[in-house]
C-alpha cells in the first residue's frame, strides 16, 4: 500500500479505486482522462457536452471499480468502452449522427504534451509514436468506415447507407483496415 | 485456421457494428472457438489504437474538481475535493481522544446498567413465553382430540353415504332390468296387433274390392235400363185452350229433370204464368210443380225444369193458367194435358 501509485500498473490502480482510495482515482484520472476526453469530444463534437460525458464516465469508474474483469480486456479497454457506449448515447441523445472529421493524428493538445502521469500500458510517447504512423498508413476510407462504426455506433447497414456505398464494401474495408492496423500495431501494443 | 467471413464478423464485432441477429451467432462461435477469441483480442487491442492516435485534449481544469466534490457528495464526506495532498489536522483534535475515552467509559457505565435491566426483562419475559407454550400445547392438544373425533364422524358418514349409494345403485339396476322386460313385452304386443291388423286390412281391402266391382255392375244394368226411367208424354190442347196448341214433354226418374216443349198457346196477360204439373201416382193429392213459363209471340216455349221433390214415377202432364210467380197447387184452368 506505500508504493508510490506513480509506479503501479492501472489494474492495481483499478482495485484501489474499488477499495473506495480516492488518491488512487485520481492517478487514474490523470492517466486518461486526457485521452478519453479527445475521443469523446470527437464523438459529440461540443467541448460542454465532452465534459458532462467525461464526468459521467469517471463517476462509474469510481463506483464501478469493483466491477471490472481483467479477463475481458485490459483497464484502458474497459474505460474506453464506458466513455464510448456514454458519449455515442448523448449523441443519439442529441438526435445527431456522428461526422467524421479527417484531420492529422499526429499533433497532441499543447497543454496536455507535458504530463507526467507514470508507467500507463499506452500514454507512453514513444508507442504512441508507433500508433499513429500505423493509422496514418490506413487509407481514409477505411479509416472512415471504422470510426463511423466504432465510434458513431452505427451498424454496417447504417454506415453502408450514409456513404452511399454497398454493404459488401463496407465490410471488406472494416476487415481490411482492422486487420491492417493490427500488422502495423506488432510491438507496439 | 480463420477464414475471411469470420476475420470479418471480428472485425464488425470488435468494432459494435454486427446486426443483433449475427451479434448472437457471433458470440456462440466465439465461445466455442480459441482462436477466434485470440483474434478478438489482438482487434479489440488495434481498435482502441485507433482511438490512442487521435490528438490528445486537455479536459478543462474545473471538471476533475467538481468530479471529486461529485464523491465526496456521493460518500457521504464534508471536505474539500482539493484534500488529496495532506493536511495539518485543526488544534481541537489533539484533546478529542481524551473526550473520547471519557465519554466511552461513561456509555460503559450505563450499557452495564441497562444490562441488568434487560436481563431481568429478559428472565421475566422467558417465563412468560413458556406459560404461553404449556397453554398453547394444552390447547394444541384439545384441538388435536377434536380434530381426530371429528375425523372419525366425517368417516362414519362417508362409509354410510356410500352403503347408501351402493343401495341406490341397485334399486336402479332391477328398476332398469324390469323396464326394458316391460318394453319388450309391450314390443311383442304391438307386433301382434300389427299383423292382426295387416291381416283385417288384406281382407277388407278384398272386400272392398268385391263391393267396388259390384257397384260397377250395378251402374252398368242402371246405364243399360236407362230409357226404362224416362217418361215421355204429348200434352194436347184443353177445351179451355185455342185447339192448335199441343205439348211435348220428358221426364228422366233417375236424374229428376225434364224438359217441355211447347207451341201455339195464346199469350198471357201480365200478372199470369204457364205452370207445368207432374203427376206421381205415389204420392196422392195435389201434383208436384215442374215451374213457371211464359210464351213467346208465337206461342212456343222451351222448358227446362227439376222439381222440387223426389218423384217415383210420373203417369201424366199438365199446363195450367195460375197467377204471376206460380202457385202450390194448380188453381186456374187446365190448357194442356197428357192422357
Amino acid at each position: 500500500m506505500n508504493e508510490p501509485l506513480t509506479t503501479i500498473d492501472d489494474a492495481q490502480l483499478l482495485q484501489r479505486i474499488a477499495q473506495r482510495d480516492r488518491q488512487a482515482f485520481s492517478q487514474f484520472y490523470d492517466r486518461y482522462a486526457g485521452v478519453l476526453y479527445g475521443t469523446t469530444l470527437r464523438i459529440v463534437n461540443h467541448p460542454d457536452e465532452a465534459s458532462d460525458v467525461l464526468q459521467a464516465v469517471f463517476l462509474q469508474i469510481w463506483n464501478q471499480a469493483d466491477a471490472y474483469d481483467p479477463s475481458l480486456g485490459r483497464p484502458f479497454h474497459w474505460a474506453l468502452t464506458l466513455t464510448r457506449h456514454l458519449a455515442i448515447d448523448r449523441l443519439r441523445s442529441l438526435q445527431r449522427r456522428y461526422r467524421f472529421i479527417e484531420e492529422e493524428t499526429g499533433e497532441q493538445d499543447k497543454s496536455a504534451s507535458d504530463w507526467d502521469a507514470g508507467p500507463s500500458e499506452f500514454i507512453d510517447e514513444k508507442k504512441i509514436a508507433m500508433i499513429r504512423a500505423a493509422v496514418q498508413t490506413l487509407p481514409l476510407e477505411q479509416r472512415q468506415a471504422m470510426e463511423m462504426a466504432f465510434l458513431g455506433g452505427l451498424t454496417q447497414d447504417e454506415i453502408a447507407e450514409t456513404l452511399n456505398q454497398p454493404l459488401g464494401t463496407i465490410k471488406a474495408r472494416i476487415r481490411r483496415g482492422l486487420l491492417l492496423l493490427r500488422d502495423g500495431l506488432k510491438g507496439a501494443v | 485456421m480463420i477464414d475471411g467471413r469470420s476475420e470479418a464478423q471480428a472485425s464488425l464485432y470488435v468494432l459494435g457494428a454486427l446486426r443483433a441477429e449475427e451479434l448472437r451467432e457471433f458470440e456462440r462461435a466465439l465461445r466455442a472457438d480459441l482462436q477466434l477469441q485470440l483474434l478478438v483480442n489482438e482487434l479489440r487491442a488495434a481498435a482502441d489504437a485507433l482511438v490512442l492516435s487521435f490528438p490528445r485534449r486537455e479536459p478543462p481544469p474545473s471538471l476533475k474538481q467538481r468530479l471529486l466534490e461529485g464523491i465526496d457528495r456521493q460518500e457521504g464526506r464534508v471536505g474539500n475535493a482539493a484534500g488529496w495532498s495532506q493536511v495539518e489536522p485543526p488544534a481541537w483534535q489533539s484533546w478529542l481522544p481524551w473526550a473520547l475515552a471519557a465519554s466511552f467509559a461513561l456509555l460503559c457505565l450505563l450499557l452495564i446498567a441497562v444490562s441488568n435491566s434487560l436481563r431481568r426483562q429478559t428472565t421475566e419475559a422467558r417465563q412468560q413465553l413458556n406459560d404461553q407454550m404449556a397453554g398453547q400445547q394444552r390447547d394444541r392438544s384439545l384441538l388435536q382430540t377434536q380434530g381426530e373425533q371429528k375425523a372419525a364422524a366425517y368417516q362414519q358418514q362417508l362409509t354410510e353415504l356410500q352403503k347408501q349409494i351402493v343401495r341406490k345403485a341397485d334399486d336402479f339396476e332391477r328398476q332398469r332390468q324390469g323396464i326394458e322386460k316391460e318394453a319388450e313385452n309391450k314390443v311383442l304386443l304391438v307386433q301382434r296387433e300389427k299383423k292382426g291388423l295387416e291381416v283385417e286390412l288384406a281382407r277388407q281391402t278384398a272386400h272392398n274390392g268385391r263391393l267396388q266391382q259390384e257397384l260397377a255392375d250395378a251402374w252398368a244394368s242402371i246405364n243399360n235400363d236407362r230409357f226404362a226411367t224416362i217418361r215421355i208424354a204429348v200434352l194436347d190442347a184443353t177445351p179451355d185452350s185455342p185447339t192448335r196448341a199441343a205439348a211435348a214433354g220428358a221426364f228422366d226418374l233417375v236424374t229428376g229433370r225434364g224438359q217441355l216443349v211447347v207451341e201455339n198457346l195464346a199469350p198471357l196477360p201480365p200478372g199470369r204464368d204457364y205452370q207445368l204439373w207432374l203427376f206421381d201416382p205415389n204420392l196422392p193429392g195435389a201434383p208436384v210443380s215442374g215451374g213457371v213459363f211464359g210464351v213467346d209471340e208465337h206461342g212456343g216455349a222451351r222448358l227446362q225444369f227439376q222439381p222440387g221433390v223426389t218423384l217415383q214415377a210420373v203417369d201424366k202432364f199438365a199446363v195450367s193458367i195460375e197467377r204471376k210467380g206460380g202457385v202450390l197447387a194448380p188453381q186456374g184452368k187446365m190448357v194442356l194435358a197428357s192422357h
